[in-house]
C-alpha cells in the first residue's frame, strides 16, 4: 500500500486498476489473433494481394503521429511537466507504432535485420533510424526532467523537437516512394504527414493541458490552425477531381465520392470541422480532443485504402482480373476492404497498450524533478 | 547472360496453360498466381475483340522491389533475374507495393492449413511443395530458377501450345529472343516506371 500511495495509486488506483484489466483483456484478445496469424492460420486478415496494406498500418501511421507531434510539443514548450507527459505520450505514441509494424509484418522474428543488417537504400531504414533516434531522445528528456539535468534537458528538448518532425518526414517518403501505388504518389501526402502529426502533437498537448488544468491557448490555436489547413486541404483536393480527368485521380474520387466515400466524409466531419470549431469556441475541449484524435486515426485508414485502389489502371479500362470486381463503369476495382475481426482485435490491443501503459506511468511520471 | 522473356501478343490465346503449368512446376498455394493472364475488351459491337497480356514478374534491371527491400531479401542474381531470399524476408510487403506489375503475394496461410480442397487432406502434390512456401513471407515468379540451370526452359515457356513465349539471353544479340525484339519491334510494359524489366511483349494490349 506505501508503494501505492507513494506512486499516487491510491486516490485513482481503483479507476487506474480497471482500465488496465480492460487493456489486458483486449491485450489478450489481440495476441489470441496475432498467434492465430503467425501460425498461417487462414483467413485472419483480410489483405489479398492486391490489398496488402491495412488497418494496422493505419494504426502505425496513427501512433507514429501522435508520438512525433508530442515529441515535438515536448521539445518547444517551456513547461516542464507539460514537456514530461509529452514526452511520455512521444514514447508510448513511438513505441506502440513499432507494436502496430511487429504486428503486422509476417516474420516479426526476423526484424533484427532492421538494425543489424540494414539496407541504407531502402526507405524504411529512414524509419528504423528516426524512430529509434525518437525513442532514444524522449527517454534522454524523461530521464533529464526527472533528475533535473539541465543540459539533459536541454539536449533532450532540441533532439526530440527536430526528431519530431523528421520522423513523419521519413514515413512519408516510405509512402509517396511507391510509385506503383496510385492513391499516395501525391507529393501532398508529404505535407499531411507532417501537418497531421503537428496537429496530433497540439491537441495531445491541449489535452495534457485539460487533465493538468493549465493554459493551453497557445496549443489550442494552433491546433485550431492547422485543423483548418487540414479540412482545407481535404477539399482543395476533392475540388480537383472536378477539374482533373486523368486516371492518378481515380484513387482521390473513389475514397471522396465511391465504396470508401462514409469513411472519408465522416473523418472530415466529425475528426476536423467539427472539433475545429469546438475548440475554437472553446467549447466540450476533452470531446474536441477525442474527436481530433479520432479523426487522425480516421485519416490514416483512408490514406492507406486510397493507396491499395485501383492497381491496374494504367494497364487501361476494362482489364479483367480473376480476383477483382467486374468492371462496372469501366474500370476494374478492388473488392472493398473489411478488415476482419481479428485485424480489428490487434489494431485494439495496441491502443489498448498505449492505454495502459499511459494509465500505469501517469501518476509516476507526472511529477518532474524539483529542480532543472 | 541476362535472362529475359518475349511474349507474343498475337499468338496467344490466353488458354491459360502457361498458368497451369507454372502452379504445377512451383505448388503455389491456392489464390497464388506467380504468372497469370490479363484480359480486356476493346471497341464496340461490331468492332470489338479481346486482348490478353500474360503477366508475372518482369524481372526487371531496376527493379523497385530490390531497391525498397529493407534487408536486401529481394536481390539481383546477377543473370536478369530478381529472386526472394526467403530467409531474409520479414514479410513487410514493400515490395508489393512498389511492384508496378502486382507480380508478388504474400503467403499469409500455413499451406498444411490451406489445403487446395478445403475439407480435404493435402495431396501428395501439395505435400511436397508445402516446405517451398514459407508462411509470412512475400513470393513470386522465380523464372523456374532450378529449371534454367539445368539448361531447361521455364515450365511456361515449355508448356505453351502456341509458342508465343520465347526464353532467351538477352544479351546476346543473335539468340533467337534478341532477334524476335529487333524484328517485332517488342516493347516493355509500363516503361514509364523506369524499371527496364527483362520481359519484352510483341503485339497490342
Amino acid at each position: 500500500m506505501g508503494i501505492l500511495k507513494r506512486n499516487g495509486l491510491s486516490a485513482n488506483g481503483g479507476r487506474r486498476i480497471a482500465i488496465v484489466v480492460v487493456c489486458a483483456i483486449v491485450l489478450v484478445a489481440g495476441l489470441y489473433f496475432y498467434s492465430q496469424k503467425q501460425t498461417g492460420v487462414p483467413g485472419v486478415d483480410a489483405l489479398t494481394p492486391y490489398t496488402s496494406l491495412g488497418i494496422l498500418m493505419s494504426a502505425f501511421l496513427f501512433f507514429e503521429a501522435v508520438g512525433a507531434g508530442s515529441l515535438l510539443f515536448a521539445g518547444l514548450t517551456d513547461d516542464r511537466e507539460r514537456s514530461l507527459a509529452l514526452s511520455l505520450i512521444g514514447l508510448v505514441g513511438v513505441v506502440c507504432a513499432g507494436i502496430a509494424v511487429v504486428a503486422d509484418v509476417g516474420t516479426p522474428l526476423r526484424l533484427w535485420q532492421l538494425w543489424i543488417t540494414p539496407v541504407a537504400y531502402s526507405p524504411i531504414f529512414l524509419d528504423i533510424v528516426f524512430m529509434t533516434l525518437g525513442v532514444i531522445f524522449a527517454v534522454l528528456l524523461i530521464v533529464g526532467l526527472k533528475t533535473g539535468n539541465a543540459l539533459l534537458v536541454k539536449a533532450g528538448r532540441a533532439a526530440c523537437g527536430a526528431i519530431g518532425v523528421i520522423m513523419p518526414l521519413g514515413t512519408s517518403l516510405i509512402f509517396t516512394g511507391m510509385s506503383a501505388a496510385l492513391g499516395f504518389e501525391s507529393l501532398l501526402e508529404i505535407a499531411y504527414f507532417l501537418l497531421q502529426s503537428v496537429m496530433a502533437g497540439s491537441i495531445v498537448s491541449v489535452g495534457v493541458g485539460l487533465v493538468r488544468k493549465r493554459d493551453s491557448s497557445r496549443e489550442r490555436k494552433i491546433a485550431v490552425a492547422l485543423l483548418a489547413c487540414n479540412a482545407l486541404l481535404r477539399l482543395s483536393e476533392m475540388a480537383l477531381c472536378f477539374y482533373r480527368t486523368d486516371t492518378t485521380m481515380e484513387a482521390t474520387k473513389a475514397i471522396v465520392f465511391g465504396q470508401y466515400a462514409p469513411i472519408f466524409w465522416i473523418t472530415l466531419i466529425a475528426g476536423v470541422v467539427v472539433p475545429c470549431v469546438l475548440l475554437a469556441a472553446r467549447k466540450f475541449m476533452p470531446i474536441s480532443v477525442f474527436l481530433v484524435l479520432f479523426g487522425a486515426f480516421g485519416s490514416k485508414v483512408v490514406f492507406i485504402l486510397k493507396g491499395n485502389l485501383f492497381p491496374y489502371i494504367d494497364f487501361g479500362e476494362g482489364v479483367r482480373l480473376p480476383m477483382l470486381q467486374p468492371p462496372v463503369d469501366g474500370i476494374q476495382a478492388i473488392y472493398p476492404y473489411v478488415p476482419t475481426v481479428g485485424e480489428w482485435a490487434m489494431v485494439a490491443a495496441v491502443f489498448a497498450v498505449a492505454v495502459a501503459a499511459l494509465a500505469l506511468t501517469s501518476s509516476i511520471w507526472m511529477q518532474p524533478g524539483k529542480s532543472e | 547472360m541476362r535472362y529475359g522473356m518475349l511474349i507474343d501478343l498475337t499468338a496467344c490465346t490466353a488458354c491459360g496453360a502457361c498458368v497451369m503449368a507454372c502452379k504445377m512446376q512451383n505448388g503455389t498455394q491456392q489464390g497464388t498466381y506467380w504468372c497469370t493472364v490479363l484480359s480486356k475488351e476493346v471497341g464496340t459491337y461490331p468492332n470489338s475483340s479481346k486482348r490478353v497480356l500474360p503477366i508475372g514478374c518482369q524481372h526487371c534491371t531496376k527493379a523497385p522491389c530490390v531497391e525498397h527491400c529493407p534487408t536486401g531479401a529481394s536481390y539481383y542474381t546477377g543473370d536478369g533475374t530478381v529472386l526472394i531470399n526467403s530467409e531474409k524476408c520479414i514479410g513487410c510487403r514493400l515490395c508489393m507495393n512498389v511492384c508496378p506489375y502486382h507480380a508478388r503475394t504474400f503467403n499469409e496461410a500455413d499451406p498444411e492449413k490451406n489445403p487446395y480442397f478445403a475439407g480435404f487432406d493435402l495431396t501428395p502434390f501439395e505435400k511436397v511443395h508445402a516446405a517451398d512456401h514459407p508462411t509470412g513471407v512475400v513470393e513470386k515468379c522465380v523464372h523456374c530458377y532450378e529449371r534454367i540451370k539445368q539448361e531447361k526452359e521455364p515450365a511456361c515457356v515449355q508448356t505453351c501450345i502456341t509458342k508465343c513465349r520465347t526464353f532467351g539471353d538477352l544479351d546476346d544479340p543473335d539468340s533467337e529472343i534478341s532477334r524476335k525484339i529487333r524484328e517485332g519491334n517488342a516493347w516493355q510494359l509500363l516503361p514509364e516506371y523506369g524499371t527496364d524489366p527483362n520481359f519484352y511483349y510483341i503485339g497490342q494490349f
